[in-house]
């Protein structure tokens, strides 16, 4: 059963994908080498991904210790650390979360500011989409097969997203044993990493208890990761205006603003300027977003250029 | 103790909630809807220039009108984390040198 939902799979290939897919063209993996190579079912899809992620994992699992001990030092308790690394699992925004974490909780900037830290998400997973409709497409149950992609969709993150574009790409070379169940590889590797954010966390919020931050120059630890989170999503000259922009708007605000509004405003005011001044040079416009935003033909663990591997647990230690 | 610690407050819920349910709908967004859509240049690039300009705005206030050792210590920061690629060596790096540095200014 499993090997007909993969030979329908394989025939049900995004053709062209959503236009031009550049590198990742997936119909190169699905034509002429998928009639030859063994077909993996998705099981061990689902395992190849968690294997691939390990060494991912585990530099992912040394940053959540560091959020488990931030966490705990802005108050927060197991519960509320198991519940933000459970169900948001997006690293930079629960960081930035912590900076707002004065009860009572400003809970509409915070969902904000989460929505704003995220939005690139879904640049990533507008990226994968092709090839996730398509394994969701081909399942026996549709029902079925859409669930399974709401739960691949939830642990879509920095790191398994470009673990999977890597895969994928292997893929259409005829390197990967076959064509890649691109859900099956996201949910196996995001299945690890969920579990390594998870118990970091948690490990990091009980390895801190009871030291004082302040005596040790710990309150200055949020400064110190949100720096070191930003050098791993410079691009170039191209960020200089935005960046200063957004500093400049942020130090105004901090002034005049109350509570922790000046972190919108400077990121919106940033980005828009980037936005708004002159594109880099050689880049299309109005490209379908089906498209790879820029990293994606670059294969795994390359950080792409182009925002779209960016931010969150993904930026150190690749 | 713990139980105190596993309790979580009202407004803890709904932030956490909130944040989880907009995140899952950047997830989500993109693997069912954005599919068809076109995107401008231009809505592209603020898009990805956003995470970025978030993380300069939280941490402009205190390395640039912070104080000496602030902006010292964010230099250093930005160099170990240049180099190094490493999250926690960059935080370390920046927790001693703030420790220190507040320790020579008093």
């Amino acid at each position: 059963m499993r090997r007909t939902a993969d030979e329908e799979r394989r025939g049900n290939a995004p053709r062209g994908g959503n236009g031009p897919t550049g590198g990742n063209d997936p119909t190169g993996g699905n034509g002429p080498t998928g009639g030859t190579a063994p077909t993996r079912g998705a099981r061990e899809w689902v395992l190849a991904g968690a294997r691939d992620c390990v060494p991912v994992a585990l530099s992912v699992f040394t940053y959540g210790l560091v959020y488990g001990l931030l966490a705990a030092q802005a108050g927060m308790g197991l519960g509320e650390i198991a519940l933000a690394s459970g169900l948001i699992f997006a690293g930079a925004s629960q960081f930035v979360a912590l900076d707002m974490w004065t009860h009572p909780l400003p809970v509409v900037a915070l969902a904000a500011m989460a929505l704003a830290v995220n939005l690139r998400l879904v640049l990533m997973g507008a990226s994968v989409q092709p090839w996730v409709a398509q394994s969701a497409g081909s399942a026996r149950s549709a029902r079925f097969g859409a669930l399974k992609a709401y739960g691949a969709a939830f642990l879509l993150a920095d790191e398994n997203w470009a673990l999977t574009m890597g895969a994928l790409q292997r893929g259409a070379a005829g390197k990967a044993g076959g064509p890649v169940d691109a859900m099956a590889y996201l949910a196996g590797s995001g299945g690890l990493l969920w579990l390594a954010w998870l118990s970091s966390g948690l490990a990091g919020s009980v390895l801190g208890a009871g030291v004082d931050p302040a005596a040790w120059g710990l309150d200055f630890a949020f400064t110190a990761v949100f720096l070191a989170l930003a050098t791993g999503l410079w691009r170039g000259r191209a960020d200089l205006v935005p960046w200063v922009c957004a500093a400049l708007l942020a130090v105004l605000g901090e002034r005049f603003l109350p509570g922790k509004w000046y972190i919108l405003l400077g990121g919106l005011g940033g980005s828009l300027a980037a936005a708004l001044g002159p594109g880099p040079a050689g880049r299309a416009s109005g490209k379908a977003l089906g498209q790879a935003p820029g990293g994606a033909s670059r294969g795994g663990g390359a950080t792409g250029s182009d925002g779209s591997d960016r931010g969150g647990e993904g930026g150190h230690e690749r | 103790m713990s139980g105190e610690f596993l309790t979580i407050p009202a407004d803890s819920w709904t932030a956490l909630l909130a944040m989880a349910g907009v995140t899952y709908l950047t997830r989500v967004a993109g693997f069912f809807l954005m599919g068809r859509v076109r995107l401008t240049a231009r809505v592209e690039r603020w898009l990805s220039a956003l995470p970025g300009c978030m993380l300069v705005a939280l941490v402009a206030p205190v390395v640039l009108s912070g104080g000496v050792a602030e902006a010292v210590s964010g230099a250093l920061v930005l160099a170990v984390s240049w180099r190094t690629r490493s999250l926690p060596a960059a935080m370390v790096a920046g927790v001693a040198s703030i420790w220190l540095l507040r320790r020579l200014v008093a």
